[in-house]
């Protein structure tokens, strides 16, 4: 697979834009998506929306169960995570996180929602669908769902507000339910990466480390508490499918992070959001280009949702000229698409990527 | 207390050290005064961590350790002296934050809480996924000075226009500051909506309602 063509990457969203873009490409006879149990997100996209917006990318997830219904309408998922629908959004109410009141290491061991590593859920289907995608010519993306996540789980078991506290005021427990976490992310993403590693070529590692104006925590804490276990996600990764690439998602600014994931061996770096703080396109080719490919960079913060078709394909064109040359660019929106984000805009984005976007590129 | 020990607080408090903080208080407390306390400790203290957030230097797990230790001593002092010596500590002001409905983000909100309370406020926390209707009726019940409202995502800021009609249908638009903020607000959004006070950060909303609090006496 040739990552230096450009390329545009899979879109994931809301059920209700994504089904409002079905319905606007003219399909009524899509699936009922099937929704990661956390952010709303589509795992099941209809091909003829992926064909049609010109994607090259499909993707794997393993299955889960549907989340368990609660009092008061909240949800629990297979991890145990409660989860708080609320408008088109699905969030984690911190006061309901599972381990937030838990004091000792003995309690993080008997969680009882740490999931079966081997759970024949993991795999099921996958590796023919894997395969499948990649005898038609697609390059196949790999996630793992929450066995790709350290931080995130941590915030989600604990709440948002004791993950930073705890690099404070908590320190072993931090380390022991890292340590926790990191175990059981690694045999989870093991088992779903083995049974289709002769298949995979881009692998994704997924940690929010950023806010709008700047990380959410200094170097110092990501390098005590989590790269460790990032570092051995991906070593891991890297031993069972050597020939796919490291994909790192995280939303916010991050730049203080970036050398380190290279060093890490973190190959492609998503979503690029531009509005946040040090992640402007120029300064990313600049400092970072030659060591790493980028994937997002197209803002819908503001542009994607409320800009004009025109606005936005100007923009594709503007992206395209800083992030292309040389190749490591793959075209997609900085995050997963929210349901606001009108039909017509998604389509002006990839039909000016399809337009503009063949190596070589002429703008 | 000495001038040490309020040095050796303020400092405690910037580090997000509970432990030193507490121990601080624990051995002054028959000597605490509530409003002193607030005015040379939690006060500066939030307005350091203020600015070395805004100048990158504090993270948002820093500023969470900050305001986590203010809301603690200030739980501790009220525990320490008896709700019968609450008075003793005239707020400045009176606040009642929430977020917006539909939005569950309660993390900023939470901080700016604490720093106001921290830098003197009484402030009364309706929580996360809050209507208009309940912010408009406590504000009123508790003749509040500001109305601060939060939110987090494009959509649910929308909401903010709600919580203001609300007020006015309360009938208190005039007596209260509607302060908005978070991460999707801006200063255009909240002129358009017809807020008074744009907060930028957390410690930019408690310069805000200071300026106000000068204003409206």
């Amino acid at each position: 697979m040739d990552f230096g063509n450009l390329e545009t990457a899979p879109m994931i969203g809301a059920p209700y834009g994504y089904e409002a873009l079905c319905r606007f490409l003219g399909i009524v006879d899509y699936q009922q998506p099937t929704i990661f149990s956390l952010g709303n997100v589509v795992s099941n996209s209809d091909e003829r929306v992926l064909d049609r917006l010109g994607v090259d990318f499909r993707s794997v997830w393993p299955s889960q169960p549907q989340p368990e219904i609660l009092a008061n309408g909240l949800l629990r998922d297979a991890w145990g995570i409660v989860l708080k629908p609320s408008g088109a959004q699905i969030g984690v109410p911190n006061e309901c996180c599972p381990l937030r009141n838990a004091k000792t290491l003995k309690e993080i061991d008997e969680y009882p929602y740490w999931p079966d590593t081997h759970s024949p859920l993991i795999t099921e289907g996958i590796r023919e669908k894997a395969k499948n995608y990649r005898d038609r010519g697609y390059a196949v993306f790999a996630s793992a769902g929450y066995g790709m996540m350290h931080g995130h789980m941590y915030a989600f078991l604990r709440g948002f507000d004791r993950w930073l506290l705890d690099m404070k005021w908590d320190k072993e427990f931090a380390r022991a339910l890292y340590e926790k976490i990191g175990r059981v992310a690694i045999d989870y993403s093991v088992e779903f990466l083995s049974a289709i590693a002769d298949y995979v070529d881009v692998i994704e590692l997924s940690d929010d480390l950023g806010m709008q104006t700047q990380s959410l925590m200094s170097l110092e804490d990501y390098r005590e508490f989590i790269k460790p276990h990032h570092k051995k996600w991906i070593a891991e990764i890297e031993r069972v499918a050597p020939r796919a690439k490291i994909f790192f998602h995280s939303c916010g600014a991050i730049r203080q992070f970036i050398p380190d994931l290279i060093q890490m061996g973190v190959d492609i770096l998503n979503p690029l959001q531009p509005l946040a703080a040090g992640m402007e396109p120029e300064a990313l080719k600049r400092d970072f280009g030659d060591k790493l490919c980028f994937h997002g960079g197209i803002d819908l913060q503001r542009l994607l949702p409320f800009g004009s078709p025109e606005e936005i394909r100007a923009e594709v064109r503007a992206v395209l000229r800083t992030l292309a040359p040389g190749g490591g660019y793959i075209l997609a929106p900085a995050n997963a698409v929210p349901q606001e984000v009108p039909p017509q805009n998604l389509l002006a984005m990839y039909e000016a990527g399809k337009q503009h976007g063949a190596y070589p590129i002429e703008l | 207390m000495s001038e040490e020990d309020f040095v050796a607080l303020t400092n405690a408090i910037v580090v997000g050290d509970r432990d030193a903080a507490l121990a601080i208080v624990n051995r002054l407390k028959n000597s605490i005064a509530p409003r002193t306390l607030i005015d040379k400790s939690l006060a500066p203290a939030m307005s350091i961590v203020g600015k070395k957030f805004e100048q990158g230097e504090f993270f948002l797990s820093e500023m969470l350790a900050s305001a986590a230790v203010v809301k603690i001593l200030l739980e501790t002092i009220e525990l320490l002296l008896g709700k019968t010596k609450e008075s003793a500590r005239k707020p400045k002001g009176t606040v009642v934050i929430g977020t917006v409905a539909g939005d569950i983000h309660d993390i900023g909100k939470t901080i700016i809480a604490s720093m106001l309370s921290g830098s003197g406020y009484r402030v009364i926390d309706v929580g996360i996924d809050v209507s208009a209707e309940t912010f408009a009726r406590v504000g009123r019940t508790t003749s509040s000075d500001f109305v601060a409202i939060s939110a987090l995502t494009t959509t649910t800021m929308l909401g903010m226009r709600d919580v203001i009609q609300a007020l006015e249908k309360e009938g208190i638009r005039r007596q209260v500051k509607v302060m908005v903020g978070g991460a999707p607000v801006t200063e255009r959004f909240a002129g358009e909506i017809g807020a008074d006070l744009y907060g930028k950060n957390a410690y930019d909303a408690v310069l805000r309602a200071n300026e106000a609090m000068t204003g409206m006496k």
